[in-house]
């Protein structure tokens, strides 16, 4: 029996920088138990995190807007998938880079030390990947459980009436390597119509977990 | 379809198919901390029957690989298959996984160690006895510690020859371990397997033993409500919410496995509300 790998790590040079940024979940509108995952036709909750550049984004400010939230871990395979193996996700993106109605945020709710977390790791990774839109660093996980995250990458859209209208994979591929249909794209296109009934995915999200502290 | 795992396959520099008969060969990206090699429960094909294959991982301590089943994460094993000979290749006959948590309530399923991924192989009545035949398989996975996750690819090839008659091979004795690793089929509470019975959509287990019980979804089931809590108990008694729909009961129930100790998996199938 024949058998050769070839070494190589994908995870090299992973920094875990412990920045402690402030994470929170407003309560009130929108909010909702933790324990209970949002669902398509939902309030969106509120939050309010910092992004890698020290600015602060919450929901609120993007009021009226249609808002696309990204969950992210630069060191997930099936994030660079779509950040660095193929350019999914700045093609999709570059599609809305001139439209002031639409605002992408991706957010890593990975806590410090964890794979892809921490402030530092963030900071090169929108470098690395040429990420054009801001990166949120959750390191408490609230946002994360709020919206019942669990993969990365894992999308929601939300309407300019803050609910939201897409909950699901980036693409019909569950593949580490291969792109399918652009499910975001068509998503983000639909709500920016004004229409409700958004693509549904023919499969769940997929990726790798979240890594949340506890 | 962009295919990016020839990007990767080129981005490393690797490529090595082996061709052996009764072996095969890998070729991988960056260590997934899991080797597969494909291999044939016999020792030659015969025309007209069902020949049995496989995928054999071994996995390194503290890694896992995916089940397919309902799972929060991770990626279970893909293959596209070719060969020279108009062979046909069912589908992976999935063993009974194990629950792997993380927090978050994520919840996924899958094997640690090492597993056969069997699968059957329909081979046509007209093949020419005494040809050589060449099977390859184009995979994708996913192995994952608690903290990192690898994606891995291999090319893989066995050669077998056709023949009237054949032997079993080498890797024999790892086909009927995957076989008693499908599990036992729940019949009825007759049996020396749990009991089960309906409450609406919501099916009760109750099996004596240690009181460990966990319920191990397979593909194309029904999905289970609340998988991560009502999937597992030590009180002997699992209540399991089933979504209604057309798709049946898949799983099994494993039954022990308190502390480490070995369990037993009771293979399920059953329409949702009996």
């Amino acid at each position: 029996m024949l058998a050769m790998t070839k070494k190589r790590s994908v995870f090299g040079g992973l920094v875990a920088a412990a920045a402690v940024l402030g994470a929170a979940v407003a309560g009130g509108f929108g909010a909702r138990p933790a324990v209970e995952p949002v669902k398509v036709g939902d309030r969106a909750p509120a939050f309010s995190l910092t992004d890698t550049n020290g600015e602060r984004h919450s929901l609120s400010d993007y009021e009226g807007k249609i808002v696309v939230l990204e969950w992210f871990n630069p060191d997930c395979p099936f994030v660079k998938k779509f950040h660095y193996d193929s350019k999914v996700m700045k093609e999709t993106h570059s599609q809305f880079i001139n439209d002031e109605e639409v605002v992408f945020l991706a957010i890593n709710s990975g806590a410090p030390g964890k794979q892809g977390a921490g402030l530092e790791r963030n900071q090169q990774a929108v470098k690395e990947y040429k990420i054009e839109y801001p990166v949120l660093l959750d390191e408490s996980g609230e946002v994360g459980k709020a919206y019942g995250a669990k993969r990365t990458p894992e999308m929601f859209v939300i309407d300019r009436e803050g609910v939201i209208r897409y909950h699901g994979p980036i693409d019909s591929n569950r593949s580490a390597s291969e792109v399918g249909t652009n499910y975001l794209e068509l998503a983000v296109k639909q709500v920016k119509n004004g229409e409700t009934e958004i693509v549904r995915a023919e499969i769940d999200v997929y990726g790798c977990s979240v890594k949340y502290a506890k | 379809m962009l295919r990016l795992a020839i990007v990767w396959r080129a981005l490393f520099g690797l490529l090595c198919v082996s061709s052996v008969t009764g072996a095969g060969g890998q070729s991988g990206g960056p260590d997934p901390h899991s080797r597969v090699t494909l291999v044939s429960e016999a020792d030659a094909l015969v025309p007209g029957t069902t020949a049995m294959i496989g995928l054999w991982f071994e996995i390194d301590e503290g890694w896992h690989i995916y089940q397919a089943s309902q799972n929060d994460t991770g990626l279970e094993p893909t293959v596209e298959w070719a060969s020279d000979a108009p062979l046909e290749f069912g589908g992976i006959e999935w063993p009974a996984g194990h629950r792997f948590t993380q927090p978050g309530e994520i919840l996924d399923h899958g094997y640690e160690g090492s597993v056969l991924l069997m699968i059957p192989v329909e081979v046509p009545s007209d093949l020419d006895i005494g040809r050589v035949v060449e099977i390859r398989a184009d995979l994708e996975w996913l192995a994952c510690d608690a903290e990192l996750c690898v994606p891995g690819f291999a090319e893989l090839s066995l050669t077998l020859p056709v023949r009237a008659s054949s032997e079993a091979s080498g890797d024999s004795s790892r086909f009927e371990a995957a076989r008693r690793a499908l599990g036992v089929p729940v019949r009825d509470a007759s049996d020396d397997g749990p009991a089960m019975a309906w409450e609406g959509s919501t099916l009760v287990v109750r099996a004596a033993g240690d009181g460990h019980l966990s319920f191990v979804p397979g593909p194309g089931g029904a999905r289970v409500q609340g998988l991560f809590d009502s999937g597992v108990s030590e009180t002997g008694e699992l209540r399991l919410d089933f979504e209604e729909g057309e798709a049946p009961v898949i799983g099994w129930v494993r039954v022990g496995g308190a502390a480490g100790a070995e369990s037993v998996a009771w293979r399920v199938r059953t329409p949702v509300g009996g």
